[in-house]
């Protein structure tokens, strides 16, 4: 309905030099505090999202025993108090004997670290704070002792969530030669949060995937991926994936390096496992295995176009010798119709020269 | 059978206010006791010609007021109730109704002809009383119709046509609609009253004729029709001729092309030479097209050279001839206007239009504008003087920065003269022209600076010498401050070069908030919110001695507030209002300071004096609160955080009033969000409250008379509470999820069609994601469980959400937050949803494909979430 004459004639009236636009500015002064709500309450989700969920950590430890400090029964019994004041009081003690080093080992007996390093988890979001944690971390990952191991890498593995700049901060403070070398680890409880950082890192940009692979990740995730139980199996099948995904977060500078990752990654022999992952009975992971495959996939067609292949896409041709080709093609039976158009758009675009009889898929 | 009830109704229009009581108890009485045969006896009164004149008008008027309410709720009420009237009393009502057209009192055929388009915006979109348009066209045919009845029907069409939506009429009524009308209009057949209906109801119905106007002959022909009608010889139906014009300028922009000729012919003369009301309208016409151009440029953006302009540049191509024309009204001043509110003349049009024309063609306006200024600025007599300034501050807006640099370089320092001018007048104008050039030009950060350390010092002395002139004119200074201070936000620096001058110019607000002068209202509100905008813009810790001074003295004139003698409810009125700007000055120190922590303490050694300040100024009302001092609290909590429970005992109550006045919903939404300050400043100390919020929170939802904009921050406050309070939230989730299910049932009903609409889908989505989020975030751990049941539906109403197109980016990123919630709360009891659903990798897919660092960040984290349930 287009306005009455009177009504326009008042619009136009209120806009006639105006110097001080007093109801805008009322309405701004408002806007404001929105915006700062909405920043505070997504602000205060964050630091509960980064607590860690229950499921983590170990039980905390019933006794302590054989100390050497005066007072360590006493501070491990604070840590436990109901008055937060106490609990934060002696929980800095402890960390400040864990960054000595000196009675690291009786701090270790005390079995207070599990609990020293759920603080850390609760409290500990702002990046500044990532920074003064790990080295703590990173002397509790040197210990032989199980159990802090496992807290200390699941520490790890939460600190190195989310953004690039606490990626950064993990790579910075050293861990990540030790984490590798904590692959060959024969339990799984220490290898799988020691998988999950590692994947973490790997969502990181170009530099920072490429930091863990010069530590050496990838031989052992291959091997873990061929042969371990299956929980460390979908970790490592995890932190394989976030590798070629890597560039996949930042689609236009995916460049010359990430392409080298793949490369290096076919080279040390993933093919075949994804490809055995591909029969693997639930769509997520089928679904994400096809994705793996597609990148690679892509970078064996670049290697055609360079010429370096003799016009042929050699993993492709990997692909077929896993059995992957067949494993594809058998998940166009598959009920669910991501997954089938997933397995439809590869073979489209992969296969189709080769297989006349593509259009019977349809 | 109707009963006699015009002794009643002229009983209630006595002067003796004791039998008017008693005759309107009479109607209110009938009218509960038996609402058909009431309204059937009004019709009846009305239509008969024996009756006095006097009471038939009050009964078609009450008639109408039984049909139609301001109030959308009781305007519904009123529709039921007409609906469930028996259809043969309401066929009688309306025969009446249609008969009295033809009355020979004008009063009651005008009325009627109201009532009628009442009775036809309820029953025409229901598809009843479908022969209406046809009977009373019927009346316009008819060879021996007298004078009278075709006016009244005339306007009987114009209303109807007002009242309806254009899809509620068939094409064949609507082309038999505008036949009538425009053969109404024709001069050698009609009197000028029935002419004057006639295009009256061409202007209401010309919404009506979108197929009539893509159709070129119709078109052509309604066109002449209009353009023949704005020479009539009446001055009244001239004016109402070009307001159609104005009307189809926007309605039917990309049809105008082949009459421009003729309407700038038209439109000059009716500017030129016509009575002011014409002139006008004319006037009017023009700034409407400009209106249309610059949304259209802003629509498609700028226009990339001139080949592809979006539009048909009628203002361009008119630019030559319709800027002098222009100018010319510039000079037809009245004496005082600036002076006086509710003035509206032919220069202030004239220069609203010049200014829109800027805006729609920028740099091109300049060389015709200038000749103007530069002529007429020096000149002797205070119009020619005032028309120049008025001019060259119309045109700052829309001409590049490189193009004005120059002539504001070496105009400046004349307009600071000016400044001294002796008319008032020409003062206030140079003013405003002062504001907007620092508006469009000045930024610290700007490639051409206009404020330099030469000529700041002159700036600030013209400025600080002027604000104490009349009042008009010192508003206007106000506003040159306001911009002045603006401008140097982005100075980057911690330094600016306008602080040394801030003492003063605080002081002299002050000052200027305090005068007495009673002819403009404005003046207090400017100075204050200038205020507000130099403690936005200043720089910490610069400013920050400053601000804390203005603090004090801000609570002080807030504390005086109290003690002013309150005699009337004007008084009262005055009272809050200025109580009102206080808390916004208020708002804006606590944002300020809050933001670091060097100045925090200035704000924790007042917050008690402030808090007392802002319960005292609630204690002024009785019946609702101040929505600025509720804004100041929230304000306030997060500069205290959990120090707040101090005050929470004494607040309670009048945080309880606001949540319960959803009559007026931005006091109650004002309130939501304040609730979630508090729950955010005080965590689990907001306990012992949340018993009484959490049932007022859900005795408004419960509502149907809650405006429904306050829905969804209700359901992100109850996120913000249930994050605050952790498990204690178990006994609400009772009350609190199929509250949420239900919104989520109704997000999936809302018309996609409509934008208003669509928007509101957005913000109900997001309040239901936030709210899931936080209650899921609080019961991570022992109390996990409980969301167990939630988790399935959940996710279902997540994916409906994501395959939805209307979504926004903060929907999207809500979204995938709340899918990683879950997760995270639930763990391992979600590995069977996660692990038979696709969608969320979808998701994923296109969160980290955005150029969002927060979404992706986000998605990084539910990525994670999800990763780890389905390996567990």
């Amino acid at each position: 309905m287009s306005l009455r004459p009177t009504t326009r004639a008042e619009a136009r009236k209120k806009s006639y030099k105006v110097a001080v636009d007093a109801e805008e500015a009322r309405w701004r002064r408002e806007d404001v505090l929105v915006e700062m709500r909405r920043s505070k309450r997504e602000e205060n989700l964050t630091k509960k999202r980064c607590e860690a969920g229950p499921h983590h950590l170990g039980p905390p430890p019933t006794h302590a025993c054989g100390m050497k400090i005066d007072n360590l029964s006493e501070m491990a019994e604070g840590a436990y108090s109901e008055d937060p004041a106490v609990q934060s009081s002696v929980i800095t003690q402890f960390r400040r004997l864990l960054s000595d080093g000196a009675h690291i080992e009786e701090v270790v007996k005390a079995g207070i670290v599990p609990r020293v390093v759920e603080f850390i988890l609760r409290h500990e979001a702002p990046m500044l704070q990532i920074k003064t944690a790990l080295p703590v971390l990173r002397r509790l990952i040197h210990l032989n002792d199980e159990e802090v191991l496992v807290d200390a890498c699941w520490a790890i593995s939460q600190l190195s969530r989310g953004s690039k700049d606490r990626i950064q901060a993990v790579i910075e403070a050293g861990v990540c030669p030790k984490l590798v070398e904590l692959l060959s680890h024969p339990s799984h409880k220490v290898l799988v949060p020691a998988l999950r950082t590692l994947g973490n890192i790997v969502t990181g940009n170009d530099v920072q995937t490429q930091a863990v692979i010069d530590a050496n990740i990838v031989s052992p995730l291959v091997q873990l991926l061929q042969h371990a139980e299956f929980s460390v199996r979908k970790e490592a099948f995890w932190a394989i994936s976030n590798a070629i995904h890597g560039g996949s977060n930042c689609q236009i500078h995916c460049g010359a390096l990430s392409v080298k990752h793949i490369r290096f990654l076919v080279c040390q022999g993933c093919i075949g496992p994804l490809c055995d992952l591909l029969a693997y009975p639930a769509p997520s992971i089928n679904a994400v295995c096809m994705e793996c495959l597609d990148k690679i996939l892509e970078v064996g067609e670049a290697n055609k176009h360079l010429g370096i292949t003799a016009g042929r896409n050699l993993y492709a041709q990997m692909i077929c010798d896993c059995d992957g080709f067949n494993k594809i093609e058998s998940l166009l039976a598959h009920g669910n119709v991501v997954i089938y158009n997933m397995a439809v758009n590869i073979l489209e675009r992969f296969w189709v020269d080769d297989e006349e009889d593509i259009q019977d898929f349809d | 059978m109707a009963m006699e009830i015009t002794q009643v109704l002229l009983s209630a229009q006595s002067p003796d206010g004791h039998t008017r009581t008693l005759a309107e108890a009479n109607l209110k009485q009938f009218q509960e006791q038996n609402l058909p045969l009431f309204l059937l006896s009004l019709s009846v009164e009305l239509s008969s010609e024996q009756k006095p004149p006097e009471s038939r008008r009050l009964a078609g008027i009450i008639l109408k007021n039984s049909l139609d309410a301001k109030d959308a709720v009781r305007k519904e009420e009123l529709t039921q109730r007409w609906v469930s009237v028996d259809p043969s009393v309401k066929s009688q009502i309306k025969e009446s109704l249609l008969r009295t057209l033809g009355s020979s009192v004008s009063d009651a055929r005008q009325t009627s002809s109201q009532v009628i388009a009442k009775v036809a915006s309820i029953e025409v979109p229901r598809r009843e009383w479908q022969e209406l348009i046809g009977l009373l066209l019927n009346n316009m045919t008819q060879p021996d119709a007298p004078a009278p009845l075709k006016q009244s029907t005339l306007e009987a069409l114009g209303y109807v046509c007002e009242e309806v939506s254009p899809q509620d009429l068939e094409q064949d009524q609507v082309n038999a609609i505008l036949t009538a009308v425009v053969q109404g209009m024709n001069q050698t057949e009609h009197s000028s009253e029935v002419r004057l209906a006639a295009v009256k109801a061409l202007y209401n119905a010309l919404d009506f004729a979108q197929t009539n106007f893509e159709n070129e002959v119709e078109r052509n022909f309604i066109m002449k029709v209009v353009c023949e009608t704005t020479v009539s010889k009446e001055s009244e139906i001239r004016q109402a001729a070009i307001e159609c014009l104005v009307s189809i300028a926007s309605t039917y922009y990309e049809y105008l092309e082949p009459y421009m000729q003729t309407l700038f012919g038209l439109t000059a003369n009716a500017v030129r030479g016509d009575e002011e009301p014409v002139a006008l309208q004319a006037i009017e016409f023009w700034s409407s097209i400009c209106d249309e151009e610059i949304q259209i440029q802003e629509e498609f953006g700028e226009d990339n050279g001139e080949s592809s302009s979006p539009h048909s540049n009628f203002i361009k191509q008119a630019l030559p001839t319709l800027v002098p024309l222009m100018l010319e009204t510039l000079l037809k001043q009245e004496e005082d206007q600036d002076q006086e509110d509710g003035v509206w003349n032919l220069s202030m049009a004239g220069g609203t239009c010049l200014g829109l024309i800027a805006r729609t063609v920028g740099d091109a306006v300049v060389p015709l504008v200038m000749p103007f200024v530069e002529n007429n600025i020096t000149k002797g007599d205070w119009r020619s003087r005032e028309a120049a300034t008025f001019a060259f501050g119309s045109i700052l807006e829309g001409p590049s920065i490189e193009k004005l640099a120059r002539l504001v370089h070496s105009g400046l320092e004349f307009l600071l003269n000016a400044m001294k001018d002796q008319n008032s007048h020409v003062k206030d104008t140079t003013a405003w022209t002062l504001g907007r050039i620092f508006e469009f030009l000045h930024s610290a950060a700007g490639e051409y600076p206009i404020l330099t350390a030469t000529n700041l010092p002159h700036i600030m002395s013209v400025l600080l010498e002027s604000i104490r002139d009349a009042p008009n004119v010192a508003e206007k200074v106000c506003g040159a401050i306001y911009f002045l201070a603006q401008g140097f936000e982005d100075a980057g620096s911690s330094s600016s070069m306008l602080t040394p001058y801030l003492g003063d110019v605080v002081s002299a607000l002050l000052s200027t908030a305090d005068r007495t002068d009673p002819s403009n209202v404005r003046l207090r509100s400017s100075a204050y919110e200038t205020l507000n905008e130099i403690v936005r813009c200043g720089s910490i810790p610069e400013t920050s001695n400053m601000v804390a001074h203005l603090l004090h003295e801000i609570m002080n004139r807030l504390s005086k507030t109290l003690e002013l003698h309150i005699a009337s409810s004007e008084d009262r009125e005055k009272q809050g209002d200025l109580q009102a700007l206080l808390c916004g000055v208020l708002q804006v120190i606590l944002q300020k300071l809050s933001n670091s922590n060097e100045t925090k303490p200035i704000i924790l050694q007042s917050a008690d004096q402030m808090m007392i300040l802002f319960l005292q100024v609630f204690a002024c009302r009785s019946s609702t609160v101040h929505e600025e001092a509720m804004l100041a609290i929230g304000a306030l909590a997060y500069a205290t955080g959990p120090e707040f429970a101090k005050y929470m005992q004494e607040f309670y109550k009048y945080l309880e009033m606001g949540l319960q006045n959803f009559e007026e919903y931005q006091v109650c939404s004002i309130s939501v969000g304040v609730v979630g300050d508090i729950c955010r400043a005080l965590d689990d100390k907001v306990l012992p409250y949340c018993d009484g919020i959490m049932s007022q929170l859900l005795k408004d939802l419960s509502s149907p008379m809650l405006h429904r904009s306050v829905k969804p921050p209700i359901f992100s406050c109850f996120g913000d509470i249930a994050l605050a309070i952790g498990e204690h939230f178990e006994k609400y989730v009772p009350y609190v999820i199929p509250m949420l299910q239900g919104a989520a049932e109704l997000c999936s009903h809302l018309d996609v069609n409509d934008d208003d609409m669509q928007e509101y889908g957005n913000q109900l989505r997001r309040g239901i994601f936030e709210a899931y989020s936080g209650i899921l975030q609080g019961f991570k751990g022992p109390k996990a469980a409980l969301m167990v049941p939630c988790a399935s539906p959940l996710l279902s109403f997540i994916e409906a959400v994501v395959r939805d197109k209307s979504r926004d980016e903060e929907v999207t990123k809500a979204a995938v937050a709340v899918l990683g919630d879950l997760a995270d709360t639930l763990g391992p009891n979600t590995k069977i949803l996660f692990k038979d659903c696709t969608f969320h990798m979808e998701l994923l897919g296109e969160c980290f494909r955005s150029d969002n660092d927060q979404l992706k960040e986000t998605a990084t984290w539910t990525q994670g979430m999800i990763q780890r349930v389905l390996v567990s």
